[in-house]
């Protein structure tokens, strides 16, 4: 579903950025990106996302190269970023019909969804109010059902338990789940450790922006060990060479 | 792209933009006639006062010239109100992200920028027009417009002096960050081309010219005289809108 090969990207004038990171995300997998502040996940993604342009390297996303065919792409992939940055001036729906008009969702199935969406996250009564007085997790939860509304195949999130409260956090571990049961795909970075541990498959390590560890939760989490413990040991090992 | 037009359209209104351009070229509409009326009376009303400190008025004679006159003065003064309104469009969109959710939900850059060109293009279209048609609607009322010469290509020439700035702000919009950085792009762009035309070799070719419509009303010059200012207008444009669409495509967002 998402292949990467070998993505280098350094942002202009600072050699912060990403070197040489592969990895393979497959349909049905939940695959947890892990690491440390400043470590190079929002790049990652913003490079997935089609946001920023990379060096070297190749992204692939449903067998199709990104740099050759980034709208067919995009259509299936859906990205959203750490904190959510909407139109302001704009109600929730009509944020919500904006986006379903750029994707050419039809008016039945925008309706159902922004319907099923809005119940499971609570905010239809407040779909009617403008962007701007909504709170920080209202504005998540908006630009999660944004991101739905096309039926994307992979989902690309950043950090999208910041700001949730639990039952938001609830609904949407289980809007991943069923995501992959269908055959779609999930990667995601996040800070939640236990949240990794339980919901994902696979899982990825990254560190000053190389990635340091990858493969299913067995094989990077041993036997009677927590995600945590390793995390905090690669993290450290790596740091003393 | 017509999604994004509709999208610019709601917070346009939303945040009253429009409502306050409209009011501003509406009352330029009412104010050119207005005031040119109302110059005798004023001028009558003070003549008693002037007496006394031995000035003496004649009667002044005022038609649709004096109120195109104004016209062709207030319409500037319209425009930087516009391109100052205007100047945060896409800025403000950099500065909050909201680009990011559109482009990454496969809107190619090309469709956001060429919506926002056609809204911004339109809209002052619009507004020239709406000005236009109130200050000629009076004129025709109160005198006969007859008496101006070339009356709808110094309208056109002007509009197109619009045009020309709207795609330096496009342009200027594409490669800054800021809204300031793009006033002082497109206001010091257009102030060098106004500042160039003392010289008259140079005037015969810049679109400051194309603001000067008093002197086609007047019939000093004719439409023909301006072909070179439109042509070189026209190129730029053009130019700015080539330059944006490249610049706007390797931004980083
Ligand atoms: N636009 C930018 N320009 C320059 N450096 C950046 C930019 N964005 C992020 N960085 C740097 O790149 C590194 C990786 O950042 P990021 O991918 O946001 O980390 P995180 O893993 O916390 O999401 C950091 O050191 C950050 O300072
Ligand atoms: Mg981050």
């Amino acid at each position: 579903m998402l292949i990467i090969n070998h993505l280098t990207k350094h942002y202009k004038g600072s050699s912060k950025g990403i070197s040489d990171l592969s990895l393979h995300v497959r349909p049905g997998d939940i695959y947890a990106f892990i690491g440390h502040n400043g470590a190079g996940k929002t790049t990652t993604l913003k490079c997935i996302a089609g946001i920023h342009d990379y060096e070297t390297g190749e992204i692939r996303i449903g067998g199709r190269n990104l740099r050759e065919n980034p709208l067919a792409c995009k259509q299936v992939t859906a990205y959203i970023p750490d904190n959510p940055d909407l139109y302001e001036y704009l109600t929730g729906i009509q944020y919500l019909n904006f986006i379903a008009d750029i994707f050419k969702v039809s008016a039945e199935g925008r309706k159902e969804r922004i319907k099923k969406y809005g119940d499971e996250f609570e905010i239809t009564a407040s779909l009617g109010d403008l962007i701007s007085s909504y709170s920080h997790g209202m504005k998540q939860k908006l630009a999660i059902i944004s991101a739905m509304l096309h039926e994307p195949k992979l989902l690309i999130l950043d950090e999208p338990f910041v700001g949730l409260d639990p039952k938001a956090a609830v609904v949407l571990k289980g809007m991943m789940r069923k995501l992959c049961d269908s055959g779609g795909a999930i990667f995601f970075s996040t800070h939640v450790l236990e949240v990794a541990e339980k919901l994902c498959n696979k899982v990825a390590m990254v560190k000053d922006g190389r990635l340091i560890a990858s493969g299913s939760m067995e094989e990077v989490v041993e036997q009677g060990r927590t995600l945590e413990s390793i995390f905090m040991e690669v993290v450290n090992d790596v740091g003393t060479d | 792209m017509n999604a994004f037009l509709k999208k610019e359209w709601m917070e346009w209104n939303r945040t009253g933009r429009s409502w306050i351009l409209m009011l501003v070229f509406v009352l330029f509409g009412i104010m050119n006639p207005a005031l040119a009326k109302l110059t005798p009376w004023l001028m009558e009303a003070l003549s008693d006062s002037l007496a006394d400190t031995g000035l003496v008025t004649t009667a002044v004679q005022v038609d649709a010239m004096t109120s195109w006159a104004q016209f062709y003065k207030n319409i500037p003064i319209g425009l930087i109100i516009f391109i100052l309104i205007v100047s945060g469009n896409f800025t403000a969109e950099y500065e909050k992200g909201t680009l990011i959710p559109v482009i990454t939900k496969g809107l190619s850059r090309w469709s956001v920028l060429a919506a926002k060109a056609v809204f911004l293009y339109g809209s002052w279209t619009v507004l020239y027009a709406v000005c236009f048609g109130i200050t000629y609607g009076y004129n025709a009322y109160f005198w006969d417009n007859g008496i101006a010469g070339n009356l709808f290509f110094a309208a056109a020439y002007t509009w197109v002096f619009g045009i020309w700035t709207v795609a330096l702000l496009i342009f200027f919009s594409a490669v800054s960050k800021s809204s300031s950085q793009v006033l002082l792009g497109t206001g010091g762009a257009a102030l060098g081309v106004y500042l160039l035309s003392v010289f008259p070799k140079l005037d015969a070719f810049l679109p400051a010219r194309l603001l000067r419509g008093l002197d086609l009303l007047q019939r000093a010059k004719s439409p023909g005289d301006y072909h070179a200012n439109i042509a070189a207008a026209g190129l730029m444009v053009l130019l700015c809108m080539v330059l944006s669409v490249g610049c706007f495509d390797r931004k980083q967002l």
